[in-house]
């Protein structure tokens, strides 16, 4: 953050009014272990720094540190649900809030946590996402089904098209759920969630996405045949990245590439026993579990059209 | 001047002597009436329209000035054939006509009918010129008549729904749905018309039907995640059911369109309240032939409603899968 943005000086100036010495130095130790303020301003310990002096050093130094949005973070949630039991009474917290949207950030009302605001920006970590570490999140993996026939019997510009058809469809339905597409290669690609609330919309995104490939398959696709796609949605953590490859290695992608892979059929969205339970009743229950059919326990997704027939309901109709 | 006859019956070709009249099905008499050839003879036989539909058709036919037709009542649909004269009509051929009736003679006898011109002469005073064309929403005159899509959009079991979800919920789903009805008017350049407490009526060009029918469809295929991410229900899935018909319809803007008297518009609300089922797309026949044929094929064969053929697009279901 910018030392002179209008949001630093503001939340110098709540730390001041609101939080005092003591707060303000156990706000910094619980970002920076044993941080000493009269260390970093050059005063003997015998000397009191003075209150406004001090908490201008500790924002500054939080923010030298890549920590200032996790600073504010903290003052949100102190905010909201107090400080080791004690409520707090943060004053001018919403016009930090807004001053965090001006400067790109949207705070996330599900996990209290600011996030880049798409519409300024849209990079593979959300803004906040820091090479190396470990961060929980949930994956969607789609995989486009004969894809070497696909190509081999259609023109180069109907595949290129129906392609790019996909690849627009899957960047859309992901985005809008704050979701990122992480990597797209010819055949496939790999959707990651971790703002709002992640499982449930990867779930939902994978849904979507047969849903309206089905639509198109059904309007406009140029091909010689339906594209088919088979999707997987898997939660675990996962050192984030931005090389392709590293993310790949990783053990969470490698146990979904297996879910896609072996488990789930053409036009069928499966769901591992890692996001199961946080997917709400009426949702889950267009689902069935594949049961003893599979090692894992999955459940599964597909979505068809009501041939004329079923019309007054032998199947279970998308609505009920 | 070719002689066309449009029939869904291929005996009627029987009635013809010494010429080989074209066929064609009725469903072609929309893109002749849109663009009337001038050396065109047209036979339509009333029985392969529906009577319900007659009166529409008459008052289409009428605005159409440079088409040439004549009409085969095999059924007796007409009870005043005389008004079909009125209404610019060249030729009325009855029950009573027998194979052969049709011959270059006669045919003869009707041009130089038409070339006298009173028919003209006649459709000017007594009936409404040639419909104007859309051209945008702001420049269509008040009371004038239109050719366009009507789009029935309701909420199924609204009652119920409200009963269920009390007012303050139910009022923020019918929000949505009108966040929904919005979105398709801006995606294919439409216009909210009527609105009332359970269902929307928006109008759209002809030309805009297919990418329209093809929104209504990903509505259906994504009720259930708009249901819970729109709607916020937890319990159940909302429905929407959907009508669609191409109409015309006098003009009002609206908010003003209390006064309207309207076939067109009656027989929409029955067809969305009366018919419609839940999570499907009910069309009405005419809309049906214009389509993409793609879209055509997914439709169900054609049932009556209140005199018009129905076709329905049946929606989707959903269900898991084993693995291979």
């Amino acid at each position: 953050m910018r030392i002179k943005s209008p949001v630093v000086l503001n939340v110098i100036r709540t730390l001041y009014l609101s939080l005092g010495m003591d707060l303000s130095l156990k706000l910094a130790r619980e970002f920076i272990e044993g941080y000493n303020v009269n260390e970093r301003m050059g005063f003997p310990p015998s000397v009191p720094v003075p209150v406004q002096d001090a908490v201008n050093r500790i924002v500054l130094d939080l923010n030298e540190a890549g920590l200032f949005i996790e600073l504010v973070e903290w003052l949100v949630r102190t905010d909201r649900y107090g400080f080791r039991g004690k409520q707090y009474n943060v004053a001018g917290i919403d016009e930090i809030i807004k001053g965090m949207e001006f400067e790109g950030y949207l705070l996330d009302p599900e996990s209290e946590l600011f996030y880049e605001d798409p519409r300024k920006q849209r990079s593979q970590g959300w803004g906040r996402l820091k090479i190396g570490q470990e961060y929980p999140i949930t994956l969607l993996r789609v995989d486009i089904v004969s894809n070497s026939r696909l190509v081999r019997n259609n023109s180069e510009e109907n595949i290129a098209s129906a392609y790019d058809s996909l690849r627009e469809l899957i960047t859309r339905i992901v985005e809008k759920r704050r979701g990122r597409l992480w990597l797209w290669e010819g055949d496939g690609g790999l959707a990651a969630f971790s703002y709002g609330h992640p499982n449930m919309s990867a779930v939902l995104s994978g849904m979507e996405l047969l849903n309206e490939l089905l639509v198109y398959n059904l309007s406009s696709n140029p091909l010689d045949r339906p594209l088919q796609i088979r999707a997987a949605a898997h939660a675990g953590f996962i050192p984030y990245s931005e090389e392709p490859s590293e993310i790949q290695r990783t053990e969470i992608v490698k146990e979904i590439v297996e879910i896609e892979e072996r488990y789930t059929k053409a036009d069928t969205l499966s769901v591992s026993a890692s996001i199961a339970p946080h997917v709400d009743g009426i949702i889950k229950d267009c689902f069935v579990s594949l049961g003893n059919d599979c090692p894992r326990e999955i459940l599964s997704y597909a979505i068809q059209l009501c041939a004329p027939s079923q019309r007054n309901g032998k199947a279970r109709a998308a609505w009920k | 001047m070719e002689v066309a006859l449009v029939t869904r019956t291929k005996a009627l070709e029987l009635l013809f002597d010494g010429l080989e009249p074209r066929r064609a099905s009725p469903v072609e008499l929309d893109a002749l009436l849109a663009e009337p050839p001038a050396e065109l003879l047209l036979y339509i036989d009333f029985a392969s329209i529906g009577r319900r539909a007659l009166p529409e058709l008459i008052e289409r036919l009428s605005a159409a000035r440079r088409l040439h037709w004549a009409v085969i009542d095999r059924a007796r649909s007409i009870s005043d054939p005389a008004a079909l004269f009125h209404a610019g009509a060249l030729d009325y051929i009855g029950p009573e006509a027998t194979e052969g009736f049709i011959n270059p003679q006669r045919v003869e006898a009707v041009l130089a009918f038409a070339a006298r011109g009173d028919t003209q002469g006649v459709k000017s005073k007594g009936h409404k010129a040639r419909m104007p064309a859309f051209q945008s929403w702001n420049s269509m005159v008040e009371g004038k008549s239109y050719e366009l899509l009507v789009l029935y959009l309701g909420i199924w079991d609204a009652e119920g729904l409200r009963t269920r979800l009390g007012e303050g919920r139910f009022s923020r789903l019918k929000a949505s749905a009108l966040g929904i009805v919005n979105t398709l008017i801006q995606e294919h350049g439409g216009q909210l018309w009527i609105s009332d407490d359970r269902s929307f009526l928006a109008l759209f060009q002809p030309e805009a039907l297919n990418g329209l029918l093809g929104s209504c469809i990903s509505i259906l295929a994504n009720m259930r995640l708009i249901s819970y991410e729109q709607f916020r229900l937890e319990q159940e899935v909302g429905c929407l059911c959907m009508a669609l018909q191409r109409s015309t319809l006098p003009w009002q803007k609206p908010g003003q369109t209390g006064t309207i008297v309207s076939d067109a518009i009656n027989y929409i609300y029955h067809l969305g309240r009366k018919y419609t089922s839940p999570c499907v797309i009910d069309l009405v026949d005419d809309v049906a032939h214009e389509l993409n044929p793609r879209f055509e094929a997914l439709l169900c064969s054609p049932e009556n409603f209140e005199g018009k053929s129905v076709r329905r697009f049946a929606g989707f279901s959903t269900t898991g899968s084993a693995p291979h």
